[in-house]
């Protein structure tokens, strides 16, 4: 079972939308604060330990294509 | 073949027979379709744009063609409809979204053209979630799509004006396009059926992304062989997009109408058995469900899967990373060009590191290797759950509509396998549940022969919403 690490606050949120050069529109600073917050709440799972196997080239395995 | 049923009622195979059989014709069908639009639409807003004359002249090339002897394939003189982020020459395609709300394209899509080749009929374009990720918005340039099943409640989404016209009998087939549960989401909700094919079976060129990844084309229908016959026509490699598969078209309908004997059938019934939202009705539905696919033939056994919360983290964070990528210029410079909910869903990636991007495709590598390798190296297909309950009223969403979950549809996103959403029964507000059936990658054969085999004993599909039954065409 993963651990999930403490949540960002908004002050964290709105610094890494300044980052991003982003400033929300006053009337919707909240819900985009709130959907980054979920966002982020499960980004814990992603930090697991993993095969070496495990890296992003060719996730899929498709067909062979010209 | 005498025809005793309305004609918006008739599926695409049997409609297909008559047509050539010469006992209805293409203009017939497609004014019952418009009938039933005129109808029920003004209640439903399953439609953002009507293309009457376009649908009439279709309809008259398509019986030119009969008369003249020329057959291309099971659509010719079927009418159907496209969500509004398939581009289509010369036809508005907006994404339901003020940001396009003038954008005419100059060419179809790899799939409306297919469409149009194979002597289609196209209605219209249908409504979505604003560019396939907002929700059941009001403030965007049309309204949201209404449950057929009960108005007050929504569709599901995001191609939620495809699966009302399909629920509401307006026609039997529509595009949808799933990135998370697009397709799967509104037809469980709906009461439709719904295929996201094989991630690279179906060309998506043309089709407005949400996410380059995890974009996957397919149909909504009243029927699992009305999906099947569409995927028929509308599968097949494109060397222009780069997702796409250099595969074999198999014949979709080669396994309809088997039993199930010899397949074994995965039930992920842990997958989501502890989630606490479950509606215990939807777990009757699915164990019955399992239940009879056993008494059909099928070798139904408990499997484990990885943790959805897995599977779901890996989904969110590329959907949400490579979305926020396709709509960083705009969002930034016309924050309120876009609804209230799109943008709360699309700026919320920008808050994602590179690292936590790569760390998901590393994990969904893993993911799908379990998935592929692990159980569907040893089982047919799998028996997984759609939605962990029905459609949840227009009241339930507030101000900050990424509240509201209940979809278990991105694992297969995140894998690419086929992935069936088939009604199951309806629950006791009267409001449709579904599961899904998940098979190898470019195996919808299979899948189509389990949801046909259960369609048929279950009968499920063949009940439609009390309004649209009662409506002038029908």
């Amino acid at each position: 079972m993963s651990q999930p690490s403490p949540l960002p606050d908004t002050s964290e949120i709105e610094q890494r939308l300044r980052n991003a050069g982003i400033v929300p529109p006053a009337d919707r600073a909240a819900g985009t604060y709130a959907s980054a917050q979920r966002l982020l709440a499960v980004v814990h799972w992603l930090r697991q330990p993993r095969t070496v196997a495990a890296e992003p080239s060719n996730t899929f395995t498709l067909a062979s294509k010209d | 073949m005498s025809i005793s049923r309305p004609l918006n009622h008739l599926s695409i195979a049997e409609a297909g027979k008559a047509l050539r059989a010469g006992e209805v014709t293409a203009l017939a069908l497609t004014e019952a379709a418009l009938t039933q639009i005129a109808e029920v639409d003004p209640e439903v807003h399953a439609f953002v744009l009507l293309t009457t004359e376009r649908a009439l002249a279709d309809a008259s090339k398509a019986d030119a063609a009969f008369a003249s002897g020329v057959d291309k394939g099971p659509m010719q003189g079927i009418p159907y409809a496209l969500k509004d982020i398939y581009g289509t020459a010369g036809i508005r395609t907006t994404a339901h979204s003020n940001l396009l709300r003038d954008n005419v394209p100059s060419e179809d899509s790899v799939v409306a053209a297919k469409l149009a080749e194979g002597g289609g009929v196209l209605l219209g374009k249908v409504g979505t979630f604003e560019f396939a990720i907002g929700g059941p918005s009001f403030d965007l340039p049309f309204p949201p799509a209404r449950n057929p099943w009960n108005l007050d409640h929504f569709t599901g989404g995001s191609s939620s004006g495809s699966a009302a016209a399909v629920a509401a009998g307006m026609m039997r087939m529509t595009m949808g396009s799933d990135t998370g549960g697009s397709i799967r989401g509104p037809a469980a909700f709906c009461g439709t059926v719904g295929l996201k094919p094989t991630y690279g079976r179906v060309s998506r060129r043309g089709v407005l992304p949400l996410a380059y990844s995890l974009d996957h084309c397919g149909p909504l229908s009243w029927s699992v062989e009305d999906s099947a016959l569409t995927m028929q026509v509308i599968s097949g490699y494109d060397p222009l997009d780069p997702a796409s598969a250099k595969v074999p078209v198999p014949d979709f309908t080669a396994s309809l109408g088997q039993d199930l004997a010899g397949l074994r059938i995965g039930y992920t019934r842990k997958f989501y058995l502890e989630n606490p939202f479950l509606d215990p009705e939807a777990t009757q539905a699915l164990d019955a469900a399992a239940q009879q696919m056993a008494a059909l033939g099928a070798l139904v056994e408990e499997v484990d899967m990885p943790p959805f919360e897995q599977f779901d983290a890996a989904c969110r964070v590329i959907m949400f990373g490579e979305a926020y990528a396709i709509h960083e210029t705009d969002i930034k410079t016309r924050p309120h060009a876009y609804g209230r909910y799109a943008y709360q869903h699309l700026i919320s990636g920008a808050v994602l590191s590179a690292a936590d991007y790569v760390q998901a495709q590393r994990l969904r590598r893993e993911l799908t290797a379990a998935v592929n390798q692990g159980l569907l190296g040893t089982f047919d297909a799998l028996l997984a759950p759609n939605a962990l309950g029905t459609a949840a009223p227009f009241s339930d969403f507030g101000p900050d509509a990424g509240r509201w979950g209940g979809m278990l549809t991105g694992p297969f996103n995140v894998t690419g396998n086929p992935a069936l959403a088939l009604p199951i029964g309806f629950a006791s507000n009267g409001l449709p549940l579904s599961v899904q059936i998940v098979g190898r990658p470019f195996d919808e054969v299979t899948v189509l022969r389990i949801g046909a085999a259960y369609e048929a004993v279950a009968g499920v599909t063949q009940q439609r919403p009390q309004f649209a039954l009662q409506a002038k065409a029908a």
